[in-house]
């Protein structure tokens, strides 16, 4: 019996594979869609972000649960892309070409993706890290020294992260690299899921670059506030 | 026929056999006409070589008529030269610049060793064929043309996929050496027609598997396939194969 005659064996080729480094891609859109929105939630002030970040941990168990689905589709992702792009290397051969002139759409974005995405993956786990396994709420990183006596709580773990201008630029780096993957992946993933037309593709690719951009701009944004806010005009 | 001329330095690929180490050779070509075919160029020059007793430049070709998928090189870095939907066979020479250097190497991929010179073994792509690029019917009496009705845009659709002639063009320009859109292509052509119809997911698991096993890479969506093709196939062909291959994860034929 042939491997691909079962469902997993049929997830196991190069198309297979690409079916799910689009799906759980997907999900990981969402997901970052939603946490530029909680996260811009830090500009509009400390009540309004620790708030939120209250409100999530209150989900208890759902919470455990969207954790769970992010690590598997995390996972997943990586290591398909990983397995695609190697068989890739491979099939391209030994011998370069002498001269290789592009006349169709690659781009910095396309050739980059596993560049950017091994940069996010880098990223993802000192951020993990950072903010969800040390950033103690109520610790003595919650103290931001310029607002008072009180724990700022989850908005002050942030203020003094990004009052450091070292990591600043680091975390906005990261989420250029996030904002360069989208910018490909999302035309790409409508492609690989039968959807994009040829009609269609320009447009898909536009979404995918304006998108792409405004999370660059929106994560970006926080880090820079706290940078003006901490050095620049006063908290 | 009074035409123009060019002289043109050509660096080519040279490689004696699959496991030679190859490189790169220079002749300069004069008084070319520019009325020539690329391949009537390198007819000159092969003509020139045997004069001197030296190996001629291998190349494939068949046709010269641009149907056969037989001829195609990578130009100065473009697969079948800078003419778009054009083979290597139908490119003229005047398309070149008097004193031009033309670079010339063989569709370079690992699932497309060379056989020498410019040559290279494509019998991967038979190979994919012969996986699932068929439909299974008794042969006999051939049905009336009329007797199976076929909507017209399927029918273009089908038609525009097959017209693409398996040169590998699309693997030689692809970043990844994926040949997805010749796959692809030769998938669609079935899956759009009532006699495809029986076969559509078993067929289409069957060549990506093959194509797998070629050693040929993955989309990455670079569209240089597309770009490079001399039969304009597109990459929504691409996009349907998957569509195709969606439906034999959740249905069995
Ligand atoms: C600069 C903008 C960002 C800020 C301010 C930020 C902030 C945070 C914070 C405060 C947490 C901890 C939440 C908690 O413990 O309740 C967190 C978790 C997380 N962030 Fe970010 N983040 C940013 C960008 C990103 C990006 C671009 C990605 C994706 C590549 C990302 C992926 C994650 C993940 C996977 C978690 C863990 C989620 C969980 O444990 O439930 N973050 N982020
Ligand atoms: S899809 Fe185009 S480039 Fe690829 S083999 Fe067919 S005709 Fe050649
Ligand atoms: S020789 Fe037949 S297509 Fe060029």
């Amino acid at each position: 019996m042939r491997s691909t005659q079962t469902l997993g064996g049929r997830l196991t080729t190069t198309v297979g594979k690409e079916l799910i480094v689009g799906v759980t891609g997907i999900l990981l859109v969402v997901f970052i869609l939603g946490h530029l929105a909680g996260n811009l939630l830090l500009i509009v002030g400390p009540e309004a972000f620790n708030h939120y970040a209250e409100q999530l941990h209150n989900l208890g168990e759902i919470i455990w649960l969207a954790r769970a689905g992010l690590i598997v589709a995390f996972v997943a992702h990586i290591s398909m892309a990983i397995s695609l792009a190697r068989a890739s290397a491979a099939a391209r051969g030994t011998q370069r070409y002498e001269v290789e002139k592009s006349v169709g759409r690659k781009t910095a974005a396309t050739r980059l993706m596993i560049i950017s995405g091994v940069t996010i993956l880098a990223f993802v786990l000192f951020h993990v890290y950072d903010f969800t396994l040390t950033g103690d709420r109520t610790g003595e990183r919650s103290f931001v020294d310029a607002m008072g006596e009180e724990s700022m709580g989850l908005y002050g773990v942030v203020f003094n992260s990004f009052a450091n201008p070292l990591r600043s630029l680091f975390y906005i780096i990261a989420v250029c690299g996030v904002g360069l993957h989208l910018s490909h992946a999302i035309a790409s993933v409508l492609s690989t899921l039968g959807i994009l037309t040829e009609k269609s593709t320009d447009k898909a690719e536009l979404a995918a670059k304006v998108i792409g951009v405004i999370v660059a701009v929106g994560f970006s944004s926080i880090p820079l506030y706290v940078l003006l806010r901490a050095h620049v005009i006063g908290v | 026929m009074a035409g123009n001329t060019i002289n043109v330095t050509l660096k080519v690929w040279r490689q004696a056999d699959k496991n030679a180490r190859g490189a790169f050779a220079s002749y300069s070509v004069k008084n070319i006409s520019t009325d020539a075919s690329f391949l009537e160029m390198l007819d000159v020059v092969n003509t020139g070589l045997e004069k001197e007793d030296k190996d001629p430049i291998v190349f494939d070709h068949d046709c010269r008529e641009g149907i056969c998928g037989m001829c195609g090189a990578v130009v100065n870095g473009v697969a079948h030269g800078p003419q778009s939907a054009t083979t290597l066979c139908q490119l003229h020479m005047r398309k070149f610049k008097d004193g031009e250097t033309i670079v010339l190497e063989p569709w370079r991929s690992a699932a497309f060793p060379v056989i020498k010179d410019l040559a290279v073994d494509r019998t991967a792509f038979d190979r994919i064929i012969e996986a699932g690029g068929f439909i299974s019917v008794k042969t006999g009496q051939a049905p009336d043309a009329h007797a199976v009705a076929v909507p017209k845009i399927k029918a273009d659709a089908a038609m525009d996929a097959a017209s693409c002639i398996g040169c590998g063009a699309c693997v030689a320009a692809c970043p990844n050496a994926s040949a997805s859109l010749f796959t692809a292509a030769k998938v669609t052509q079935f899956a759009k027609l009532p006699q495809g119809d029986p076969e559509r997911r078993s067929r289409v698991v069957a060549m990506v598997e093959q194509m797998d096993h070629e050693g040929f890479g993955s989309c990455s969506k670079h569209y240089e396939c597309e770009a490079a093709c001399p039969k304009e196939i597109k990459v929504e062909n691409i996009t349907n194969m998957n569509r195709e291959y969606m439906r034999a994860l959740v249905t069995r034929d």
